[in-house]
């Protein structure tokens, strides 16, 4: 009985330690992932290599912070001013303050000086930090 | 009388034979489940012919509809905090005029979008956000619906449903299905169906009587480890009043122009 359960206890202990190393404390947010998946809504979309099963933000700049780990949407205007953003991140909420603006029948999100451009990724909208229109 | 007592040494070592023997149990699959359970290791058929003939009546009947719409209360499991399934709610409404006109409305906690589609093109605006997306289009619903899924990862709504009904066939194969036996969904005596593909098992509660219509439909993704759910119930009106201006979006004068990002091009296909 005792060798059970130290083989259950030591078995939770590698995984806790595992998920932790891959997660991150969940205290500190520094999630740039706003879920760790989504339930697909369609069996005939497995047939194709749509990327809408997981909601993984492929923000390459990983001090803009984008959620908190309840999936929470964060202000990130601090994070815009202190550093330029790389063209071709891309993110799923915008910062606070943005000024939309339409040019040659293509809508642009001035936030703060750095240029977002939304476009549906699948059904859900996706802003791509894009040069200045 | 003496004190009957077990040699020391069994209490010490550690019960070794025991744990040998749980191991060779479980992966025996021997462990015991529930008399009736659909175990899919057990004997018989791994294609149930009762669930695909009860899918099929179903197939036939969507089919045969001239014209539909379908109210869908639905949730959506979506994993943060580690490991928790938060449940995303959504109500769609969605009209049909076989071969080429749809219109989609749907309210979920991510917004309210709006698909229509003309036999030309689909357009998709999404409040409040007022984003307004126009595609061109192939000039019937399947191929509509394919092309949405293949060039820009646009699922509409109760995808699956829209596409048998409109002569398609998932291109999922079924690894093993079965007949779980009779359901009642929203006071309506159903057939409950369960399949299992590649990546997702679904699972289809049919409507007995005159209109096997889907009731209810479950999807668990097998692709991603927590296994998250869809689930939605259906109600249908077989013949509605249809109006040609419910196929042309109004969208407000206002409303801002987004394109639909493209998928990269496959590698290769993928047929699962």
């Amino acid at each position: 009985m005792v060798l059970q359960r130290s083989i259950i206890w030591r078995y939770a202990l590698s995984t806790a330690t595992l998920a932790a190393a891959v997660l991150g404390s969940g205290a500190h947010a520094q999630a740039v992932v706003r879920s760790a998946g989504v339930a697909r809504t369609s069996v005939h979309a497995t047939n194709v290599h749509t990327t809408n099963v997981t909601n993984v933000n492929v923000s390459r700049n990983v001090n803009v912070v984008h959620y908190d780990h309840w999936g929470h949407p964060l202000a990130t205007a601090a994070a815009v001013t202190a550093t330029a953003i790389a063209v071709g991140t891309i993110v799923h909420s915008l910062p606070p303050s943005c000024t939309t603006v339409v040019t040659a029948g293509v809508t642009y999100q001035n936030c703060g000086g750095t240029f977002y451009q939304p476009m549906y990724q699948g059904t859900n909208v996706q802003y791509v930090v894009v040069n200045a229109p | 009388m003496q004190a009957f007592g077990r040699p020391r040494v069994w209490a010490v070592v550690p019960s070794i034979p025991i744990l040998i023997v749980a191991a060779l149990l479980a992966v025996g699959g021997l462990s015991a489940t529930p008399a009736g359970a659909a175990a899919p290791s057990s004997a018989g058929p791994a294609i149930d012919a009762a669930a695909t003939e009860t899918v099929d009546r179903m197939k036939e009947y969507l089919r045969s509809l001239p014209a539909f719409t379908v109210h869908a209360q639905g949730t959506k499991e979506e994993i943060v905090n580690r490991d928790f399934k938060l449940q995303r709610s959504i109500e769609t409404d969605i009209t049909v005029k076989k071969p080429n006109r749809l219109r989609a409305f749907g309210v979920g906690d991510e917004g309210r979008r709006t698909f229509v589609y003309d036999g030309k093109s689909l357009a998709l605006y999404l409040e409040p956000d007022n984003y307004l997306a126009t595609a061109p289009a192939p000039p019937t619903l399947r191929e509509m619906l394919d092309a949405m899924l293949e060039r820009y990862g646009v699922e509409l709504p109760l995808l699956d449903i829209l596409y048998v009904a409109t002569g398609g066939e998932l291109g999922t194969k079924v690894l093993e299905s079965s007949d779980i036996g009779r359901s009642r969904v929203a006071g309506v005596e159903c057939e409950h169906l369960a399949f299992r593909g590649p990546k997702a098992d679904w699972q289809i509660w049919v409507e007995q009587g005159a209109r096997p219509l889907p009731r209810k439909l479950v999807i668990t993704t097998r692709d991603n480890p927590t296994a998250p759910q869809f689930s939605a119930l259906l109600s249908w009106d077989v013949s509605p009043t249809i109006d040609e201006t419910m196929f042309q979006l109004k969208p407000p004068p206002g409303a801002l122009p987004i394109p639909f990002k493209e998928l990269p091009e496959p590698r290769q296909p993928s047929k699962k």
